[in-house]
């Protein structure tokens, strides 16, 4: 779960991602629009702030105005005053004690006596304002004016000695200086500092001295018609300030209120730090809020992977909870259907993979499996495997049809599935192949279980009326004592039932030496073609006796395998392998081209034998063998009526068109035909009339007990009875004794083969043995065989 | 209005004619009328005539000096301009039953007369010529002038606009004055020969009339209190 989480692909994180991206885009909208709103906002109020502060101030100061202006008017109404300033010439001194009480009492900063025409009369203090200055607004109340680089509230005020008068007799003037009008009250009132300007010149403020020097308007950020907001530096901190006029008509007296940033936007800077909090806040509970959801989700999710995960291991839910989301739900309702199918389909394929259709039996892979299982399981317990080939199965098929075939094997597996009492486990594993795995137990002895087997056979297969005897060779293997694996008994079992084929007996146990030729033969088949290339083969030479004449007129060429491991192979080891790997064209090939060549090298030495070939069945399928056969025939010139192809009655059974089609040729190029081990196999005489052959070979086994076995020397004089009344000439093959070679002799009987006369010799030695021997060059010494 | 005034005028004639009839050929007496600018009389104007070059006639060289009254009743000086010649004595009676601080700080008679009821203890001596603004300390809207005179012609015009001066046939040199009247007419002297025959002298002024501060004439509401004039001064 923790790899999939940190994989950016997985679901939960991309929810995760997308919330969070979703997030800080929308907090970040909302920070910057909203700061920039309450920042607008703040500034707003600040401005409004400062308004009223510029009314306050401006109250305050026309409040002072006011009583300045009533100071001067009652002081210049004052009797004594008048009295003083009418003596003012004369006696200066008490005029300006006078006027100095009366500067205290009003809490002004000075006041000054002027004639009507504007002449300086007396002052208060030390200096004098120029009257030229003053004469332009002496009727027009408070304004400002000043001196000695100091700002005064300056308010004039007739002086008539007898009010009523026309013309005034004198001018009052007085003034405050600003320093005691702009004072920290203000500041307190307004919580500004204030900073008051003539022109550029600030000449007063509240707040530190500094202030006089460094604070200048920056950058100007609003403006309206007087007023001005500004910011500026001071002392390294960002300060606000707004700037307004209050010299009423005199627009270059202006006023500043200051604040520092951080002061002036507390309540901006207070909000922001608590939206900062409410959004860390929002974005936290999102978080946990999308966390919480996605894995709600992919929880779900991860449940219904871990039941797909299930699904593909074969261990199926049996409810998937639907739950969850619309999504999620049809997601889980896929999957359950989906596994609904999956598994009928699982059956079906089941059913088809591990089961024959015909029986109803497991096939091989389930029986091979089930063999398996029981290994793992109770690898203590044997077992024994057997394995059961009908005997001439393909006969009932080719003669029966293949539908009655089929039912035979039904009934074959529906007897077998009475053995065992269901403890058994019964397979149908090829064709006519059956296997039975038989636990080890008492009641199941392997003898008994055998014999019950056997007589499941005695009794007649009923096939929609015909009664059919159907015998079967059985191969038995036992765990653990022949193999500890499954192939490994498979295999014992399929040689034991090899084995079994091999001797007429209905059974064969499995014995250990089977299986080392079993390996021999599966590592020879891979070395054939090799072995052909590199000329491990070698011809051996049997001869044939004309019985007739006590010489030899024939040979057959018997093919050795002169293998570098193994030494000396027989025919029977290699030739099927050679058959079932398709290397036997190539062999056949070679040993007729050896056999030709020694022929002929005979020829020349005056040892003229007509020499016989063993050719496969598979090789007359070809039909290309008559071309090979005749290119080599010109290639020595040999005459074709030197060359017998032995082939057994079963060559033609396979594939009888093809078969007799190759033969035709061949018998039409002049070379003789012989039927190879007439007697074993199960041609009908019918095939037999149509093979164009010209020689029969009566198998051994029917020759080798000729001598002492009444039914042997019955079927031999009617297969020479036969055969003679087919006009073929008639090979006897092993022969071993003098008196089966009489009997041949008495039933008339051409030639003779086997080790009487001399078992198979490599080609130097057999010349050797033939011109040392009694059956050769003596055609005029003649004598007969019987005599022998 | 003119309705108003061509009465007047008419009036003014016939009380010519009355006048010259009556004086006839009296030797020594001249009226004076002031008119304005559109030919009304001017009321309250002082005309003073000085003799040139003669001697003033026995009688006036050694005039007796003579005794005014510039009363105080219902809180106004009356009357409200006083005309009188050099050495002329003034009484300041106050008739009304509070007290009054009337005062001076004019050149020619500094002088004060502290809170008082009733007739003070003497008159006051007027001994250099120039006008003398009169006021209370009490209330400040009450304002009386006196004019002294050098020379003892001198008269103020009445309700008319006329003033008649005992002048002898002779060169007078002839000022008028009046609160109301502007720099350029105060600044006028004008020289005038009387001749037997003459019985009327017409001024006409020149510049414009002032406004009439005369309290007597204005009502009491005008003199409230300061404060609203205030209003104005920002």
């Amino acid at each position: 779960m923790a790899g999939k989480l940190s994989s950016v692909n997985s679901l939960t994180n991309r929810i995760l991602i997308f919330f969070i991206f979703l997030l800080i885009l929308i907090s970040s909208l909302l920070l910057t629009t909203t700061l920039r709103t309450i920042y607008q906002h703040s500034i707003d109020q600040l401005r409004g702030h400062f308004k009223t502060s510029q009314k306050v101030l401006m109250n305050s100061l026309e409040n002072d105005a006011l009583t300045l202006a009533r100071s001067v008017k009652l002081l210049s109404k004052d009797f004594s005053t008048k009295a003083l300033i009418a003596s003012g010439r004369e006696d200066p001194a008490s005029l300006r004690a006078a006027l100095g009480n009366h500067r205290d009492r009003a809490k002004a900063t000075f006041v000054m006596v002027y004639t009507n025409d504007g002449k300086p009369v007396v002052s208060t203090e030390e200096y004098q304002l120029e009257w030229v200055e003053l004469e332009s607004w002496k009727d027009n109340g408070v304004r400002f004016a000043s001196a000695e680089n100091r700002l005064f509230l300056v308010k004039s005020s007739p002086v008539f000695f007898v009010e009523g008068k026309a013309d005034p007799d004198a001018w009052l003037v007085m003034g405050t200086d600003m320093t005691l009008l702009i004072t920290d009250k203000l500041t307190e009132l307004t919580g500004f500092d204030v900073i008051v300007s003539v022109g550029e010149q600030p000449i007063i403020t509240t707040g530190p001295e500094e202030f006089l020097s460094s604070v200048s308007r920056d950058t100007i950020i609003a403006r309206s018609d007087n007023e001005s907001v500004f910011d500026f530096t001071f002392e390294k901190e960002g300060w606000l300030g707004y700037r307004f006029p209050v010299g009423w008509d005199d627009k270059t007296i202006t006023s500043t209120f200051v604040i520092a940033n951080h002061r002036a936007l507390l309540n901006y800077q207070n909000l922001v730090a608590k939206l900062l909090f409410a959004i860390a806040l929002l974005v936290g509970i999102s978080f946990v809020f999308s966390v919480f959801i996605s894995h709600g989700i992919t929880r779900r999710l991860w449940f219904l992977v871990d039941v797909a995960n299930k699904i593909k291991r074969g261990d199926y839910e049996n409810n998937i909870p639907l739950s969850g989301t619309i999504e999620v739900r049809s997601l889980a309702e896929a999957l359950e259907s989906m596994q609904d199918g999956i598994r009928k389909r699982e059956e079906e394929i089941n059913k088809l993979a591990f089961y024959d259709e015909l029986t109803g039996l497991p096939n091989r892979p389930r029986f091979i499996a089930i063999v398996r299982q029981r290994i793992l399981e109770r690898s203590g317990q044997s077992f024994t495997v057997m394995l059961l080939d009908i005997d001439r199965f393909k006969e009932v098929n080719d003669t029966l049809g293949h539908d009655l075939g089929d039912k035979l094997i039904q009934l074959i597996a529906k007897r077998l599935q009475s053995l065992g009492s269901g403890k058994f486990t019964h397979a149908h594993i090829g064709g006519d192949e059956f296997a039975i795995l038989v636990p080890q137990e008492d009641e199941f002895d392997t003898e008994i279980v055998i014999d019950q087997l056997i007589a499941l056979f005695q009794t007649p297969f009923n096939l929609d009326g015909i009664h059919l005897d159907v015998s079967a060779s059985f191969g038995v293997a036992s765990y653990p004592k022949d193999a500890q694996d499954t192939i490994g008994i498979m295999q014992c079992a399929d040689i034991a039932l090899y084995t079994c084929k091999g001797t007429h007996k209905p059974f064969a146990y499995y014995e250990s030496h089977r299986n080392v030729h079993s390996r021999m033969r599966l590592s020879l088949l891979s070395e054939l073609r090799k072995a052909i290339l590199e000329n491990q083969f070698e011809l051996y030479y049997q001869p044939k006796l004309d019985i007739a004449t006590g010489q030899v007129v024939s040979v057959e060429s018997l093919v050795r395998w002169n293998h570098p491991e193994h030494g000396l192979i027989p025919p029977d080891e290699f030739i099927q392998l050679a058959e079932q790997s398709g290397a036997i064209s190539d062999l056949t090939h070679w040993i007729i081209k050896v056999a030709l060549k020694q022929h002929k090298n005979w020829v020349e030495k005056g040892i003229e034998l007509s020499i016989s070939v063993n050719v496969s069945p598979i090789d007359l399928t070809e039909l290309k063998l008559h071309v090979y056969i005749e290119s080599l025939l010109s290639e020595f010139r040999i005459s074709p009526d030197m060359l017998v192809l032995e082939v057994t009655e079963n060559a033609v059974m396979s594939e009888p068109e093809q078969a007799l089609k190759a033969l035709d040729l061949l018998q039409r190029m002049g070379v003789k035909l012989s039927v190879d081990d007439f007697g074993t196999g199960y041609s009908s005489m019918g095939q037999l009339k149509d093979m164009p052959v010209s020689e029969l070979k009566i198998d051994k086994s029917f020759v080798l007990e000729l001598a002492n076995n009444e039914d042997d020397e019955t079927i031999v004089k009617s297969t020479v009875d036969l055969a003679h009344n087919l006009g073929l000439t008639v090979v006897a093959e092993g022969v071993e004794n003098q008196e089966s070679l009489d009997v041949l002799a008495k039933y008339e009987v051409e030639l003779a083969q086997g080790y009487y006369i001399s078992k198979p010799l490599p080609a130097e030695r057999f010349e050797q043995w033939l011109l040392a021997s009694k059956y050769w060059g003596q055609a005029d010494s003649h004598r007969s065989i019987s005599s022998q | 209005m003119i309705l108003y005034r061509n009465v007047v005028v008419a009036l003014f004639i016939a009380a010519l004619s009355i006048a010259m009839v009556s004086s006839g050929a009296t030797a020594g007496e001249l009226s004076f009328t002031i008119l304005d600018r559109d030919r009304n009389p001017v009321e309250g104007v002082v005309v003073s005539a000085d003799l040139i070059g003669g001697s003033l006639p026995e009688s006036n060289a050694k005039r007796t000096p003579q005794k005014f009254e510039v009363a105080q009743e219902n809180k106004r000086f009356t009357p409200y301009i006083l005309p009188i010649t050099v050495g002329d004595w003034v009484d300041f009676p106050n008739l009304d039953d509070i007290k009054h601080h009337i005062y001076s700080f004019s050149k020619p008679k500094i002088f004060e007369i502290n809170l008082y009821k009733g007739r003070p203890p003497e008159p006051v001596l007027f001994d250099k010529p120039g006008i003398v603004t009169i006021g209370c300390n009490i209330h400040d809207y009450m304002i009386a002038y006196i004019y002294v005179a050098d020379t003892p012609y001198i008269g103020k015009t009445d309700d008319n606009g006329l003033v008649t001066l005992p002048l002898a046939a002779g060169d007078y040199q002839v000022k008028i004055w009046n609160p109301r009247l502007s720099d350029e007419d105060l600044s006028r002297v004008m020289d005038l020969r009387v001749k037997p025959d003459m019985s009327l002298k017409s001024i006409q002024l020149q510049g414009k009339l002032r406004k009439d501060l005369d309290p007597t004439k204005l009502a009491d509401d005008h003199y409230d209190d300061l404060g609203g004039e205030l209003d104005g001064y920002f």
